[in-house]
């Protein structure tokens, strides 16, 4: 098996955080990780080449560093690829995932890389895989990005080597292993399994054990807990100017801008402008609740009456006089990030220091 | 920040800084309370979301 490794610029040995904005490079043989992968890899996988970029230039042009490496990969004709690990390191995190989903879409071959949790490489290389992922004979193909857990830091370096190389190793073979039993992160699709023992026998099996205090191990786990960074406190108040937002469908009377009652692609904004409290110039679709109660009253779902209050008292500097709305009715959580990050970039070309949101 | 009455929802989707709301049918409202009493309550809930933009979020660390 022909494999080509991937570093950045500091675990290539070429150099530190100075170096970390040098472009990509292919050199023979197996550098810095790279060796020790090698022993684990052989005699059956031979690297046959390092291919190296520092982070900076990673980062600054994602697209053409991803490009020039690919050009210099392809003829070498690997059969997998290894990169990183990462650990925690963000930019090498997001290079290795990048690089990482290219190479599967482009050259078809499984690629291995390691990531601590929080590497924010590891969002990228999740959605990069549903994005590639096909479906045949009525389960999901999931495409060969495999990630490998790794503790936060390049000291545990030896344990994720060991790990990326045995799932290389099965990757090879064809015999992938679970992601409990290779160590790698899920990809979140899910295959249907034939079971000996019925649903019901299993969840009251796994119910007894939790009730004895015994070690148990969920069928299903629930769903993370996203991490989003807080903002900082807003300094002052009263020179503030703050926006009003609702997923609860608010929309211009008439619906001038064709909102459907639960659309989680769009949204929409309602200008407010000299209007003391939301009335008939305003009204609200939303499919996902009854819009009875706020229909009769839109300020029940957007404030803009003690809004308006706080404004002229000065307890806030100035009230943004456009509301944005969405209908947010059963959002899967991609295109709400995608409606939040779109709204947000408006709300922040118009100066505004802070947003409230009033969700049903 | 976020008035909301599901707050857990709102939580596992990472939001930090939540007021709870009355009701998914009316988050800043309460028809039981007349026009009056539901001013008074979006004020009252408005100065708790102003509260919580002044003060940093809940649990929040350096990220």
């Amino acid at each position: 098996m022909r494999v080509v490794y991937y570093a950045n610029q500091f675990f290539a040995g070429v150099g530190g955080e100075e170096q970390a904005g040098i472009g990509p490079v292919v050199r023979d043989g197996a550098l810095g990780p790279g060796a020790p992968l090698q022993q684990l890899l052989a005699p059956e996988a031979t690297i046959v080449a390092t291919a190296l970029c520092g982070d900076s230039y990673y980062g600054d042009q994602p697209d053409a560093a991803t490009e020039r490496l690919l050009a210099l990969i392809r003829p070498l004709a690997p059969d997998l690829a290894l990169l990183g690990p990462a650990f925690n390191s963000g930019r090498y995190g997001l290079a290795c995932a990048r690089l990482g989903a290219a190479l599967v879409r482009e050259l078809g071959i499984p690629v291995v890389t390691g990531m601590y949790e929080e590497n924010p490489g590891l969002d990228l290389a999740r959605d990069a895989v549903a994005a590639l992922a096909t479906w045949a004979d009525g389960g999901p193909v999931v495409p060969p990005l495999l990630v490998v857990r790794t503790d936060a830091d390049a000291r545990a370096m030896g344990a994720a080597l060991e790990r990326m190389a045995a799932l290389a190793r099965a990757a090879g073979q064809g015999h992938l292993p679970s992601p409990a039993e290779g160590g790698y992160f899920p990809s979140g699709f899910r295959r249907n399994v034939r079971q000996e023992q019925s649903a019901a026998e299993r969840a009251v099996a796994l119910l007894v054990r939790k009730l004895r205090g015994e070690p148990f191990t969920t069928e299903l786990p629930p769903p993370r807990r996203e991490r989003v960074p807080a903002a900082p406190p807003v300094a002052t108040l009263a020179r503030a100017t703050v926006a009003l937002v609702t997923d609860g469908g608010l929309i211009v009377a008439g619906n001038p801008e064709g909102m459907t009652g639960g659309d989680a692609e769009r949204w929409c904004t309602v200008d407010v402008a000299g209007q003391e409290r939301l009335d008939a110039r305003q009204e609200v679709n939303h499919r996902g609740y009854d819009t009875t109660l706020v229909n009769e009253d839109p300020n029940r779902l957007v404030p803009l009456d003690a809004a308006r209050e706080l404004e002229r008292e000065g307890r806030i500097g100035r009230l943004l006089p456009t509301v944005y709305a969405t209908p947010g009715c059963s959002a899967p959580v991609a295109n709400a990030r995608r409606v939040g990050r779109e709204i947000a970039a408006a709300l922040r070309e118009q100066g505004v220091d802070a947003a409230i949101v009033t969700s049903t | 920040m976020q008035v909301a009455a599901l707050i857990s929802v709102a939580e596992s989707t990472g939001s930090n800084r939540i007021v709870p709301g009355v009701s998914v049918l009316h988050p800043v409202g309460d028809p039981a309370l007349g026009a009056e009493g539901e001013r008074a309550l979006r004020r009252a809930l408005l100065e708790r979301a102003l509260e919580a933009m002044s003060r940093p979020a809940p649990g929040a660390g350096d990220a």
